[in-house]
């Protein structure tokens, strides 16, 4: 036992000593640091996430409303929809039935009635919108016990008036705080799991290849030392102790680090870039023993990735150690052939399993595409210096070599470059996966922007709509819409209705008119898109009847009057109204946003595989630099070291460039028949494309250029 | 083997200090066609710096070396490099081959990089491996054993057939029946090509095969026997 001991310390000072002293090793001490930081940046992003789902739900079930029946109700509940900018505000008017009235969590106590309480975001973001005022007076803020997160827009309105007996969208409370609720953020919020498979697909998946980069750096001489520690009858377990020894102090600092950002999200709220969410700090907080325990999982498997990336292969075709024979395993290609397989067969499975099939299919194909790659490098590299002995291109000759015996550099570059055009493919394609009605939403609103204004109200009788059109912006049409089902088998229509002048102002003709209207305005045939089948009828007074199925229209002479239709609305006597444009709750709706998350985590991702891209190249510009330089004593050209980069580096990557540019969009293309929306954009793909070929040849050159500076100052040396 | 045409080695008040250290002071030191010249001397004495001083890897700070009638000290880089591929062939002590080239590979490769036939090359490159004795297939020259690679290395250092043959501690790393395949086989090219052998070797064996002995100590590099 203490034998053992005493070797295995050996053997850690032995990695830790290998760590300090090979060639490269500051790179590859540094890269894996960032991989493990990287690593357990994710993995502690993780952590953050599902602590903020579980104080999400505490907090919101905090503030959840019980609803009882009129008998025990202490005050009236609506739950109203209101936006500021095209982001989603959660309106909650109320009205007390007792003085007691319960208060739900972040409320101290209610407002006075025609005020109101809104939460910090959306009192500083809607305060040029005049959120102040919108809804009644301010009378103070929503404190974070109340609110899902700190981003949060909400707002308590206490109505002035008492709101109509008939009026059945009013609830009875009896108390806060027993029960979740849909209100605010929590009205859409996505299962944990979607979170966590975007965080993974599109940050986590590059942080592992950066991580297997990061672990194989400078390989060669730990590939001969693990050979040389097997031929000396050392076991897998004394590798591991060596490599694990010499991996540990990077990626144990390099996991520290990751701590940074967690302790500053642990203590303070921080705004996630493009998506505007603040994680609460709190939630953050309360995560920290968790977090410990994930940093502890996240070191063990960089260094799991570390000695599953150094073993041993035994050919039994030669006595010396095999750095650089080694041949791709069968069973790689065939389970990778399968992936490609389930992903051609998706579209004949039940359409419930095509996405499933679909996408296990593409993580098998993407996970083993690196043996396909390795595999077809080794060929590549075989056939170049093939041609290259042939013609006596000695550049073609080293660098075909050169591939072939070290198809891995290529494999992690290509890979590289195949997560990056996949993420930047697949953020776009998802983002423009908005879906029908959202898509058909912009489309509205880039043809009449917010010219069709939608008003839910309670009843009004013709003056209080005579008054609220004398609120409304000059020039402003007020109209009806009713909405008719005539039961199981005959189309449902929608009439609108306004006085003869308003009508003629939309080119629709009245019933006194002689003449057929001109062509018809572009907001009635945008209603028309929205409403369908559209029926026009000349009233003398607009009334609205309290039985919800008549809506009040706005139709502004320009743009850019939502708020002051929205400040008018919302002094109506009976506030409880949800004002938007014409298909505006498609605009804000959480689909469009999540295009912003899809950014966030694709953009950290491909933040990662460039470094991880970068590293790779550097790293083999280390090696290419100790490697030609001994040709400066052949050769006084530095044109050689420019043709083995070129035939090694640059030719294999541009290949890869377009086999992966093919791929991915095929892949993009086959995913988009598969949901049946969304788009391809060829600009994007082009931009990836060409991106990565000005890698190719960026790495060329300074391989080339590593080699050539070495050079000059090259002199033989034991290695 | 074609006869060199080479009029030996010439070094003259060779001066080089690194460090306050004198390693080379005033050396004087001459090489006929077809001798050989062994340098020995203590670790760190300077005897690979010579080398590296006669090969344009290092400037000396004083001195002038002449190698096939070719003055090597003064010339700029391109016209050194020239020198060099023309004039010297270089044994490393590590080979220095390139490990994932077949051994035909490595040694055409001085040649394919001067723009030479390479149909030439790979043929001539071939007869002197089979010469030494080294497999000419397709293994990599990685996967070869040490005396085999390093016979590679002197095959690779002669097929350009230079002026000059230098040698820096080739039998290093060897077994000693490698080592007396390569001591022999470095000192019967130099001699039955007519050019001039210069070897540096800790080894007294080997030393003791060449035509005049050196030691190198102090800077000072003297007749073996005379410091």
């Amino acid at each position: 036992m203490r034998t053992s001991m005493r070797t295995a310390g050996t053997l850690v000072r032995i990695g830790l000593a290998a760590g300090r002293s090979t060639p490269g090793d500051r790179l590859r001490w540094w890269s894996l640091f960032g991989a493990a930081l990287a690593l357990a940046f994710v993995t502690l992003a993780t952590v953050a996430t599902l602590a903020t789902y579980d104080g999400r739900e505490t907090r919101a079930d905090a503030r959840g409303a019980v609803i009882t029946d009129g008998k025990h109700g202490a005050l009236l509940y609506r739950e109203g929809a209101d936006s500021v900018g095209s982001r989603p505000v959660s309106v909650l008017f109320l009205h007390l039935l007792t003085p007691k009235a319960p208060v739900p969590a972040g409320v101290s106590r209610w407002p006075e009635p025609g005020e109101v309480l809104l939460s910090p975001e959306l009192l500083r973001t809607g305060r040029s919108e005049g959120i102040l005022t919108r809804y009644g007076s301010f009378a103070g803020t929503i404190t974070a016990d109340g609110l899902v997160t700190p981003s949060e827009r909400i707002a308590y309105v206490r109505v002035a008036d008492a709101p109509p007996k008939d009026d059945d969208r009013w609830m009875h409370v009896a108390a806060f705080g027993a029960g979740g609720g849909a209100t605010g953020e929590m009205a859409d919020q996505k299962p944990a799991t979607s979170t966590l498979l975007a965080l993974w697909s599109l940050t986590g998946l590059p942080t592992l290849a950066l991580t297997v980069v990061a672990a194989r750096v400078g390989s060669r001489s730990r590939d001969r030392r693990s050979g040389l520690l097997q031929a000396l009858g050392g076991t897998w377990r004394h590798r591991m102790i060596v490599n694990v020894g010499e991996a540990a102090f990077p990626a144990a600092l390099g996991t520290l680090a990751a701590f940074v950002p967690y302790a500053v999200a642990s203590v303070r709220d921080i705004r996630l870039g493009p998506t505007g969410y603040i994680l609460d700090h709190r939630d953050v907080w309360d995560a920290w023993p968790t977090a410990a325990g994930a940093a502890v999982v996240s070191l063990l498997a960089v260094l799991g990735i570390v000695v599953g990336t150094h073993r041993v292969h035994r050919d039994g075709r030669s006595t010396r150690p095999a750095s650089f024979t080694s041949r791709v395993p069968a069973w790689r290609l065939l389970v990778c052939g399968i992936g490609v397989a389930l992903v051609l067969t998706s579209q004949y499975v039940p359409q419930r399993a095509q996405l499933a099939v679909f996408t296990c299919g593409t993580i098998v194909m993407w996970a083993f595409l690196s043996s396909v790659v390795a595999l077809l490098t080794r060929h590549l590299g075989s056939w170049l210096a093939n041609s290259g002995k042939r013609k006596g291109h000695a550049g073609r000759m080293i660098g075909g070599r050169w591939t072939h015996a070290h198809p891995g550099v290529i494999v992690r570059l290509a890979l590289a470059m195949v997560i990056g055009i996949g993420i930047v493919a697949q953020m776009q394609v998802w983002t423009s996966r908005l879906g029908v009605h959202s898509q058909a939403a912009v489309a509205t609103h880039q043809r009449i922007k917010d010219t069709v204004i939608q008003l839910t109200t309670g009843g009004m009788t013709a003056a209080q709509t005579d008054r609220f059109r004398s609120s409304l912006p000059a020039g402003s049409l007020l109209l009806t819409r009713a909405f008719h089902d005539p039961g199981p088998g005959k189309d449902p229509w929608v009439t609108i209705a306004g006085s003869c002048r308003d009508l003629r102002t939309l080119h629709v003709a009245c019933p006194a008119d002689t003449k057929p209207a001109a062509a018809t305005s572009p907001q009635v045939q945008e209603m028309r898109r929205w409403y369908g089948n559209v029926e026009f009828a000349q009233v003398p007074h607009v009334t609205v009847k309290p039985d919800s199925t008549e809506s009040l229209l706005v139709v502004t002479p320009e743009p850019g009057q939502l708020t002051a239709v929205k400040q008018a609305a919302y002094t109506l006597p009976n506030p409880s109204v949800q004002v938007e444009t014409l298909g505006g709750n498609w605009l804000g709706s959480s689909r469009a946003h999540l295009a912003n998350w899809i950014q966030l985590f694709g953009i950290t991702g491909i933040l990662f595989i460039l470094v991880a891209g970068a590293v790779s190249a550097a790293a083999e510009c280390v090696r290419i630099r100790h490697a030609l330089a001994p040709l400066s004593v052949l050769t006084g050209h530095r044109r050689v070291f420019r043709s083995v980069s070129s035939w090694h580096l640059t030719v294999p990557l541009l290949i890869a460039t377009v086999l992966t540019g093919a791929v991915t969009a095929w892949h993009s293309v086959f995913f988009i028949s598969l949901v049946q929306e969304g788009s391809v954009s060829w600009t994007v793909l082009a931009a990836g494309i060409t991106t990565c070929a000005v890698v190719s040849l960026t790495v060329g050159f300074l391989g080339a250029r590593a080699a050539a500076r070495e050079a000059d100052q090259w002199r033989p040396a034991a290695d | 083997m074609k006869q060199s045409d080479s009029s030996g080695l010439r070094v003259s008040g060779l001066c080089y200090r690194v460090e306050g250290r004198t390693l080379l002071d005033g050396v004087e030191l001459s090489v006929s066609p077809g001798e050989s010249v062994a340098v020995t001397g203590p670790s760190g004495s300077g005897k690979s710096t010579l080398l590296m001083c006669i090969l344009g890897l290092i400037t000396p700070q004083a001195g002038t070396i002449t190698a096939g009638g070719r003055e090597i000290t003064g010339l700029g880089s391109a016209r050194l490099a020239q020198a060099r591929r023309e004039t010297l062939g270089m044994v490393f002590q590590f080979g220095e081959l390139l490990p994932e080239l077949t051994p035909v590979e490595n040694v055409a490769l001085p040649v394919l990089l001067d723009g030479g036939r390479h149909q030439d090359a790979y043929r001539r490159a071939e007869e002197l491996l089979g010469e030494l004795g080294v497999p000419t297939g397709t293994t990599p020259t990685g996967m070869l054993s040490g005396g085999e690679r390093q016979r590679t290395a002197v095959a690779r250092a002669l097929i350009t057939e230079p002026a000059v043959l230098l040698a820096d501690e080739p039998t290093g790393a060897l077994d000693p029946e490698a080592k007396e395949g390569v001591a022999h086989l470095l000192f019967t090219t130099a001699r039955d090509r007519g050019c001039p052998l210069l070897l540096v070797t800790h080894d007294p064996s080997v030393a003791g095969r060449a035509d005049r002995r050196y030691e190198l100590q102090g800077g000072i590099l003297a007749e073996a026997g005379a410091l």
